[in-house]
């Protein structure tokens, strides 16, 4: 006859032995996959947040140059602008500039071609006066004097 | 018509012709007058200072009595301005006298000025009516 004695007590004992360390096992893994499971769930976090931040920075720099973009075209329109209307006022000073330069000009020309008749008219008097003083003489002179006085006396309006 | 003392005083005036003439006699004769009385032989003073060519007809009016007459007379008389290129001889101012006085019934003093920038010619002025027949005057009109 089998002692089933002698079998069952080592077979329990070591079934015991065994689930205990089954439990400890058990225990050690899910400890461990608790650790595994926080660590994954810190780096999953940490990479979200990394990953989110880098979202975040990727956007804001797209966002920045849009409005960069969006700026400089206002700024280099309101320069066209502003130098639009700059040139226009710089053309219209040019137009006035010209129209007082022509009209000085003309001033000038007029002012010079007028001493130039005034200085030949001064030269040719001269001339002819001088010629005249000595061509004339006192006879003739007088006699010329007396004619005057007769249509001096005749234009008296009363006498 | 015009008076015989007129007429004698137009005759004086005729032979003073210039009005520096006329002012100088009225000058002489009103300082004959206001001296006369520490003056001994007034008449003869005056007589020896009148030009010869008015002398006779000045003392004659003077022995008339007719002095005062004649200085208003003469301060009276209307001026012809008359502006020549040259300085004009006594005989011919004493045409021009003669034939203003012919022209306008009355005689006339002749205020003379020289200016040979006239060239020729010459310029009148009679109560602010003013001509200007100078040879200058037409070769301005010319230019």
């Amino acid at each position: 006859m089998i002692d089933f004695t002698i079998i069952t007590i080592p077979a329990l004992v070591s079934s015991l032995i065994l689930y205990i360390v089954a439990i400890a096992r058990e225990e050690k893994t899910a400890s461990a996959l608790e650790k595994i499971q926080e660590h994954a769930e810190n780096r999953g976090k940490k990479k979200l947040e990394e990953k989110a931040e880098e979202l975040a920075e990727r956007q804001f720099s797209k966002l920045l140059k849009e409005v960069s973009a969006k700026l400089k075209t206002v700024a280099v329109s309101s320069v066209t602008q502003n130098f639009d209307l700059v040139s226009k006022d710089i053309i219209k000073e040019k137009e006035n500039l010209l129209i007082k330069a022509r009209e000085e000009v003309a001033v000038y020309k007029k002012e010079k071609v007028a001493e130039i008749n005034k200085a030949v008219q001064k030269a040719v008097f001269e001339v002819v006066s001088n010629t005249l003083r000595t061509e004339i003489s006192h006879e003739a002179d007088e006699k010329y004097i007396l004619s005057c006085l007769e249509k001096f006396l005749h234009e008296i309006p009363q006498k | 018509m015009k008076s015989h003392k007129s007429e004698k005083f137009d005759d004086l005036v005729l032979q003073l012709v210039t009005r520096s003439a006329g002012d100088s006699l009225v000058a002489l004769f009103e300082e004959f007058k206001n001296n006369s009385y520490r003056l001994g032989n007034q008449v003869k003073l005056l007589e020896k200072l009148l030009p010869y060519n008015v002398k006779d007809s000045v003392m004659e009016i003077v022995k008339r009595g007719s002095g005062e007459k004649m200085t208003t007379y003469i301060k009276n008389r209307p001026i012809l301005e008359i502006t020549m290129a040259f300085a004009p001889q006594f005989c011919f101012l004493d045409n021009i006298a003669s034939k203003l006085y012919k022209e306008l019934g009355y005689a006339v003093l002749l205020a003379v000025k020289v200016d040979p920038e006239l060239i020729g010619g010459c310029s009148l002025c009679y109560k602010a009516f003013y001509r200007d027949y100078s040879i200058r005057e037409r070769l301005n009109q010319l230019n």
